[in-house]
């Protein structure tokens, strides 16, 4: 097998009485897409979390080549979060700047690059976007890491159809060879083509994992067509 | 990469901190020119709440930004920053100290300006800029910034602490302030206890007995000082790194 770029390990996370995600279990090899599918409070945004080290408290084993997630996964690690991070008052180049500082693998001209791309202003305020703009410059600033891994959540759940094949072409024209890319999402069927893997994650549990070509083979069904299936009310 | 945290972390704040020092100057240019009773009461009415707003604006705009910049939608960044939770802490914690000394400075640029009604500033400088004098206030800064620390830290422990129970905030917050309360009040009654022998000795001691007494109970509260910030930068530092629930 590839190098393992990530492995989790029989992870659970508790909040409070309700048990968040219990005893998740999967590696990502190099050069993979892997799409985290579940409805919403399935877990992924907890287990996305965890990858990234802003959930600390867990049980169980993570590592991302190699290292505990902490200060050293964070530079093989690009991610893009489900929310605004960036503080509102910067301009969006005073944003690719401060990546640029911290992050050595950031590609700054690939980054304008892409803004021009996906035409954002870089002379405004980030507060002053609109939210469409505001989540095509957190994944232009992600995709412009030359990262080894890429953990993006939910990166078309606001955005219109039209946008979405933009957001995702962004997304698979940028990543790097010999990295891999984990995704959450649940909107399967505009992106379900570009998955190599899939992970479906119900009330945080992994209820099916495997190779999306060969599920859907298998089942005779499309991932997205699965997936209704699996999380049918 | 402390150093560009610290960058980072200075220019989230700084127009409101630049800003509450120019009004704190500007009140000690008008103060003397208000000469009228009638005014001058109602001048001394804005000075005492401004004096007394300041330092409340100050303290609820570090803990507003630690809070929002660490554990609200601002902390997806920095926790992604490939920055240890010590880094982060310590950035802020010397971000922190930069602005309260700001506010000295500024505290201390008011009362030189007030007394320029009775000693020329020129004068007044003269007589500031003398080895004895500086070195008397240098290490007044010292001990005032020592003992500053370990309560800036205990807030900064005690806000990290709230963020800890994810289910029910408000019993979080309850215990991040109860947590913080304690600790300061932990802090400055050790350094009551240790402290207060000094004077007996000072009262009735010579000269020479009198700087070895406060010289030693100066060394015993920069210690203590220490043992603090090391037991809050810790506990903060272990929940940042071990217990972190971002929201």
């Amino acid at each position: 097998m590839s190098e393992v770029l990530l492995e989790v390990k029989n992870v659970s996370k508790r909040y409070g009485h309700n048990m968040a995600l219990q005893n998740v279990s999967f590696d990502i090899g190099a050069d993979r897409i892997v799409g985290l599918l579940g409805p919403n409070g399935s877990g992924k945004t907890t287990l996305i979390k965890i990858v990234n080290a802003l959930l600390a408290d867990y049980e169980g084993h993570v590592s991302v080549c190699g290292h505990r997630p902490g200060k050293e996964s964070k530079k093989l690690v690009s991610y893009l979060p489900d929310k605004m991070a960036l503080p509102t008052w910067l301009t969006v180049s005073e944003a690719l700047d401060l990546y640029n500082k911290f992050f050595t693998d950031f590609q700054l001209t690939r980054a304008h690059g892409l803004l021009d791309t996906l035409k954002v202003a870089q002379n405004k305020r980030i507060g002053e976007l609109s939210k469409g703009m505001q989540e095509k410059l957190m994944l232009v600033l992600t995709m412009a890491r030359r990262a080894k891994l890429y953990v993006l959540d939910e990166p078309i759940a606001g955005v219109d159809p039209a946008a979405r094949d933009l957001i995702l072409s962004t997304i698979l024209d940028n990543f790097t060879e010999g990295s891999s890319i984990l995704l959450s999402t649940h909107i399967i069927s505009d992106v379900e083509t570009i998955f190599d893997d899939v992970i479906f994650l119900k009330e945080g549990q992994v209820n099916l994992l495997g190779e999306a070509e060969t599920l859907r083979s298998q089942y005779g069904k499309s991932i997205d067509q699965l997936f209704r299936e699996v999380f049918k009310c | 990469m402390l150093a560009k945290l610290i960058r980072l972390d200075l220019r989230f704040a700084y127009k409101k901190f630049l800003t509450m020092a120019a009004l704190i100057l500007l009140l000690g240019i008008v103060a003397p020119y208000a000469k009228i009773d009638i005014l001058s009461v109602g001048l001394a009415i804005v000075f005492t709440v401004t004096f007394a707003v300041i330092p409340i604006l100050c303290v609820w705009l570090v803990v507003q930004h630690f809070e929002r910049n660490l554990f609200g939608h601002e902390g997806y960044l920095m926790f992604s920053l490939p920055v240890s939770a010590s880094q982060l802490l310590l950035s802020k914690l010397i971000t922190t100290l930069i602005w309260f000394n700001l506010m000295l400075l500024a505290a201390v640029g008011f009362i030189a300006l007030l007394l320029r009604v009775n000693m020329p500033l020129i004068d007044l400088f003269r007589a500031a800029f003398t080895w004895d004098v500086i070195s008397y206030l240098l290490k007044s800064l010292l001990l005032v910034n020592a003992n500053a620390l370990p309560i800036i830290l205990a807030i900064f422990m005690g806000i990290a602490l709230s963020t800890v129970a994810v289910r029910n905030r408000k019993l979080g917050t309850f215990w991040g302030i109860a947590t913080a309360a304690v600790g300061i009040a932990l802090f400055v009654w050790i350094c009551i206890q240790t402290g207060g022998w000094q004077y007996l000795n000072v009262m009735a001691g010579d000269q020479a007995v009198i700087t070895i007494t406060v010289a030693a109970a100066q060394g015993i509260n920069l210690a203590i000082a220490a043992v603090f910030c090391a037991l809050f930068f810790g506990i903060t530092t272990y929940i940042m790194e071990r217990r972190l629930n971002l929201a």
